[in-house]
């Protein structure tokens, strides 16, 4: 700085002053926008809202409906603590979650290539992942660190090989697929495939080139695969929810894959999407889908303080966490039954009049599902019940149930057209254009 | 002193604001083997699309090129991640592309490739490849845009002999027809004044899809194969014609698949006809054989 002022004064550079002058004021106005961010803040997760937090030196909790907070925390350093079960940040507690990714496994000579989709962390960020590796369905695995995709090496040819993928934010474990199986073989570079679904299928070799899909959707419901958006196979899941499904007759290339179930209220999933570049001559074994729970209301409107029912349809026996979405993100948990069914009641008289949404997602033995689809209601000032046999998805312009090529016919035919039908116009801003079309590549069924 | 603060707050306001929204923006990008040409070199240009993690399901942009040096000889977009193109990738005038698609359900990943041209370096001298009005949607029900940048345009040089250097193999070998697909046949008060329309979609996932043609016939032969653009408005409004449907790719594979009559009248006025041929020949058999028999 002296060099600065040495500098300034021998030259009467006016200008270099200013400049000095102005990172000062800079660095001053940075240090007070964070530390007042910081300070007194409401500090907000999708969990939880902590209003003006402070530290509680006297001793005493805090309560809430959904955890109580003690006085006896705390962290001397910043930064985040570790744990086994939980994630400390700078002495609040919180629970990371995230979903399972899905396995893909293609078999060739004495390797399988792996790729895997991304977890998606909740109250976290996803930082690494582990790959394991058994000969034996359910393990044990040996893990190793990894990363999408990964090529397994020396391995036997004709053995068959099972793999799962974890992962981690910062260390912790928050999520791990389901069982992918392959199986390498010699000869050709081409491939052999395996079965799925728990692993209590016998593993076949093959030389198609296709892919496997293996997973959990409801009980005795169909599975829906599309293939680059077309309906390319439906299957039918056990009684346990587990469904296995082949597609063959493809070509080398890369796919996009949607994969969603529909309940026994014929109520659809969310899709769940993903790419895979197939191998010639080879099977790909796709494992670990955890198709998102159905998710319904009762009532589009709701009068403050009595019930609306959120229900749907899951894997059987699995834990279902419901989010009730307003400024504050309520959480609530219950359980399938046998047959996959759950019903909350949820008491509305903590939500703000005016219009809200609620989802779910499923979780089972160490598998959890992403959240599934969003349906919205309102609280105000009297009950409306919905007509569950009426419902209407959105880009299914010729009410048939889809959201099909038919629609995105309709959809062309209008494009960038004056004046188009108000049902194709999906955003009401009175031209269908690509916003429309990504509306309805959302909501689309094949 | 005033006019300082309200400078440096502008300033950090724009930093902290501005600067981790680009960083968080999806990326286009234009992938060449080089950047310096032979004259009358053919050379490929593969654009890709890094979604930086978020899940995109519709994206829409216009490639400008310098006609003056390039001429486009080909579009390829087999293998293309778009399963539905709302605008093929097409030439809209001189020096421009235009693009626009959607896959359902979306996708996201750092290299998701869209589509290639390919080029022909018709004149020395040097250009740019660039990018304009892009639009990256995200899949999320509502349309919402992200913003995206180009990477970076594609500089490029060509010069009349480019040593020590040689052309790229650009052919293609596909010897495989189009995917199976399954068309639609079916109508809607708002287009086409109620008619009844298929609509068909497949995919080539070496060469690419080049173009469908349809034929409409009665008893299943017969008729010829006209090149339509789906939707196509059936010419036969009974839906009583036995209706074929040909993929084929830019290599000339082909995959035809038909779609039966949608109206289950027709099944019996086969029938009919049939029995009324037979009768006729029966009948004629009977006149005819009767008098060679006198």
């Amino acid at each position: 700085m002296n060099f600065f002022r040495t500098k300034i004064k021998k030259h009467h550079n006016k200008k270099l002053e200013n400049i000095v002058l102005f990172f000062k004021t800079s660095l001053f106005i940075t240090f007070c926008l964070v530390f007042f961010s910081f300070a007194n803040a409401n500090l907000t997760s999708t969990n939880f809202n902590l209003e003006n937090p402070v530290n509680i030196i006297e001793g005493g909790e805090s309560s809430s409906t959904s955890f109580k907070y003690f006085s006896n925390t705390g962290q001397i350093s910043g930064g985040q603590g570790t744990s086994t079960s939980f994630m400390q940040n700078v002495g609040f507690m919180y629970f990371p979650t995230a979903s399972s990714p899905v396995l893909s496994a293609t078999p060739g000579n004495t390797q399988v290539t792996l790729s895997w989709t991304s977890a998606v962390g909740i109250l976290a960020t996803i930082t690494s992942y582990e790959l394991g590796i058994s000969t034996v369905s359910g393990g044990p695995y040996t893990y190793v660190s990894a990363t999408s995709p990964t090529i397994k090496t020396s391995l036997t040819n004709s053995t068959p090989y099972f793999f799962k993928v974890r992962s981690y934010a910062t260390g912790l474990l928050l999520s791990e697929s389901g069982e992918t199986p392959a199986t390498p073989v010699s000869g050709g570079g081409g491939g052999g495939g395996g079965g799925g679904g728990g692993g209590s299928m016998p593993i076949i070799s093959s030389t198609i080139t296709g892919v496997t899909f293996s997973g959990r959707a409801y009980p005795l419901s169909k599975v829906t695969i599309l293939k680059d958006g077309q309906l390319a196979l439906s299957t039918i899941a056990g009684p346990d929810s587990n469904f296995i499904g082949t597609l063959s007759g493809l070509s080398s290339g890369n796919y996009t894959f949607s994969v969603y179930g529909t309940d026994n209220n014929n109520v659809r999933s969310g899709s769940f999407t993903f790419q895979v570049s197939i191998t010639s001559g080879v099977t790909t074994q796709i494992g670990g889908i955890f198709i998102a729970p159905t998710i319904s209301v009762d009532k589009s409107e709701v009068k403050k303080g009595d019930n609306i029912a959120i229900f749907g349809q899951s894997s059987s026996s699995s834990q279902i966490v419901i989010s009730v979405n307003s400024p504050q993100e309520f959480f609530k948990n219950t359980n399938s039954d046998a047959n996959g069914i759950y019903l909350h009641n949820f008491d509305t008289s903590v939500l703000e009049m005016g219009q809200h949404s609620t989802r779910s997602k499923s979780l089972k033995n160490t598998e959890i599902s992403s959240f599934g689809d969003t349906v919205a209601f309102k609280v105000g000032t009297e009950n409306v019940l919905i007509d569950q046999t009426k419902k209407v998805s959105k880009g299914d312009f010729n009410n048939d149930g889809k959201a099909n090529l038919i629609d995105f016919s309709i959809a062309a035919f209008w494009y960038k057209k004056s004046n188009p039908p108000a049902k194709v116009d999906l955003n009401n801003d009175g031209i269908v254009n690509l916003i429309d079309f990504s509306i309805m590549a959302f909501y689309w069924t094949g | 002193m005033k006019t300082y603060f309200t400078k440096s707050f502008i300033f950090i306001l724009f930093v902290l604001v501005f600067i981790p929204s680009i960083s968080l923006a999806a990326e286009i990008s234009f992938k060449t083997e080089k950047d310096v040409f032979s004259l009358n070199e053919d050379f490929l240009v593969e654009v890709f699309l890094d979604t930086k993690n978020d899940k995109i399901n519709a994206v829409e942009g216009n490639i400008v090129f310098p006609d003056s040096f390039l001429e486009l000889k080909e579009i390829r977009d087999g293998n293309s991640s778009i399963n539905f193109w709302v605008e093929k990738p097409h030439i809209t005038k001189n020096g421009e592309v235009l693009f626009s698609g959607i896959t359902a359900g979306g996708f996201s990943g750092p290299k998701i490739f869209l589509f290639s041209l390919v080029f022909h370096a018709s004149n020395t001298g040097n250009g740019v490849i660039n990018l304009n009005d892009i639009k990256v949607l995200k899949n999320d029900g509502l349309g919402t845009k992200i913003s995206t940048n180009l990477l970076k345009p594609l500089d490029f040089s060509i010069v009349k002999e480019l040593k020590d250097s040689e052309p790229a193999d650009l052919k293609i070998n596909d010897i495989i027809a189009p995917e199976v697909f399954y068309p639609i046949i079916s109508n809607d008060s708002t287009i086409f004044d109620g008619k009844n329309f298929v609509a068909f979609s497949t995919v080539d996932k070496n060469s690419g899809i080049d173009h469908y043609e349809v034929r409409e016939s009665f008893w299943g032969f017969g008729g010829d194969y006209n090149t339509v653009e789906s939707p196509y408005i059936l010419k036969d409004q009974t839906l009583k014609d036995k209706v074929y449907i040909k993929a084929v790719d830019k290599l000339k594979n082909e995959r035809i698949v038909k779609i039966g009559p949608q109206n289950k009248i027709a099944f019996l006025e086969k029938f009919l006809i049939l029995g009324i041929i037979l009768v006729i020949c029966i009948f004629l058999y009977k006149k005819i054989g009767l008098k060679f028999t006198r």
